[in-house]
């Protein structure tokens, strides 16, 4: 560790030595003077896992999911990025008890707003998705809402399922995160996503409580969010050299 | 300098996760709002009839179902009387009034339901000691059919009456004179969805 910071000071300190050579020799000729120092990044695909789904799914009683995840480095900063998944989820409360279950995909890209000190390989990230689900609801039972009805005695409870098949939607989402390399190519991710529905396909007197990969739906409007805790393989594919200038 | 600005950043991130959280928890749409459109009651009025324009209130009345499982209002508190506004303990109960809001019986959808209701006038001459003098009681018929209407997320399905009729039973002593829907159209029958308006005005 010692040497590491020793090897690591004296290498910041042959900078800034450089650092006084090229601001001399600047005016001679810019581009052949500047100093560089070359590190090798890891290009591959990165294929993992939603563990925060796997997590609901064991201790939750209304929830099952699964998300595969994975990102293809294309530059430096910029990643391609998609997950594929499948949910399914119970909301139950005083009038309604209704089950959603679908799959979903989501594609777009990934870019790095971290700039790593040499070759580290961490993110913090800003990412764009299109998403899509398509999905089933099924109404398990439901209550009329009666605020009269203790006269009559008669709070009516249907209790035969209704399904409402071939239920379709599509959002757009952002997504702020961090990823982080906990040993060589095992990375470790959190980011949150803020969704907002283009468009859906609602059932006929009913609505989409709740819709795969977008999660619930909110009265207020199309905006709904989500977050996932990642974690994550990289196979690496190739090393592209990363040059990087002396400022 | 950069681990100052990283930090910066990760702690932006921070805040907007919380903001989300907040977002997702503060959301006030699973409690069924008191101001939402809900199942209705039938909203009755009570006109003069010799000047049909002009609301006359009945005098010290009682509205109750005429049901087997409904007692006949004796007293205010214990009492087969419908309730004034829901939530509220104050009845229909020997109240000198020209607005009548009965609610009604929900049953299967789609199956044609008919309940009756006793509307009482003079019901203080039956509480009182005079055994020659009593109350005027008389009976409206209600027919229609129940139809589930979606709500919201937090209210859940609301049920509105479709084909509803009414028909005031005769029994020689009628203090109810006659009835109208309260709509441009003259149908023979209405939906009943929501409270916004009166739904039949009766005439006495």
């Amino acid at each position: 560790m010692q040497r590491i910071l020793i090897s690591f000071i004296s290498f910041l300190l042959a900078f800034q030595c450089l650092s006084c050579y090229a601001q001399v020799s600047r005016p001679v000729n810019d581009s052949i003077v500047r100093d560089s120092t070359v590190i090798k990044l890891k290009y591959g695909l990165r294929l993992g896992t939603d563990i925060g789904k796997l997590l609901r799914t064991a201790f939750e009683e209304d929830y099952s999911g699964f998300e595969a995840i994975g990102d293809f480095r294309l530059t430096n900063k910029i990643y391609l990025a998609g997950e594929i998944g499948i949910e399914e989820r119970t909301i139950s409360d005083d009038f309604l008890n209704v089950t959603a279950q679908g799959t979903y995909l989501k594609v777009g890209f990934d870019y790095n707003l971290y700039r790593n000190w040499l070759n580290m390989d961490n993110m913090i990230f800003a990412g764009f998705r299109l998403g899509g689900s398509i999905f089933n609801q099924t109404l398990n039972s439901f209550t009329i809402y009666d605020i009269n009805n203790q006269y009559w005695n008669d709070p009516v409870t249907i209790d035969s399922p209704v399904e409402f098949d071939g239920l379709s939607a599509a959002w757009a989402e952002i997504l702020f995160g961090i990823k982080a390399e906990l040993v060589n190519n095992l990375y470790m991710g959190l980011n949150i996503q803020l969704k907002g529905r283009v468009t859906e396909d609602s059932p006929e007197n009913f609505e989409n409580l709740w819709i795969p990969g977008f999660n619930r739906t909110f009265d207020s409007g199309v905006f709904g969010w989500g977050f996932g805790y990642t974690l994550a393989y990289r196979i690496p594919v190739y090393k592209k050299d990363k040059v990087i200038y002396e400022e | 300098m950069r681990v100052h600005k990283a930090m910066k950043r990760l702690k932006n991130i921070f805040l907007l996760a919380l903001t989300g959280l907040c977002l997702g928890n503060c959301e006030r749409d699973d409690i069924c709002a008191q101001e939402t459109s809900t199942t209705p009651r039938l909203i009755l009025e009570f006109y003069d009839i010799t000047n049909q324009d002009q609301l006359l209130s009945v005098p010290a009345m009682t509205v109750y179902a005429d049901d087997p499982d409904i007692p006949v209002p004796e007293t205010d508190n214990i009492s087969g009387a419908i309730l004034i506004e829901p939530f509220e303990s104050s009845r229909l109960f020997n109240l000198t009034t020209n607005i009548a809001k009965p609610p009604l019986f929900v049953g299967e959808e789609g199956v044609s339901i008919t309940r009756r209701y006793v509307f009482e006038r003079r019901t203080d001459l039956r509480l009182d000691a005079d055994p020659e003098t009593s109350s005027n009681t008389d009976i409206i018929e209600i027919t229609y059919i129940p139809e589930y209407v979606y709500v919201s997320r937090a209210c859940g399905y609301k049920s509105i009456f479709t084909n509803l009729r009414i028909e005031v039973i005769q029994d020689g002593d009628n203090w109810i004179l006659g009835t109208e829907f309260n709509n441009e159209d003259n149908t023979d029958n209405i939906t009943v969805e929501n409270e916004n308006a009166t739904h039949i005005n009766i005439f006495h």
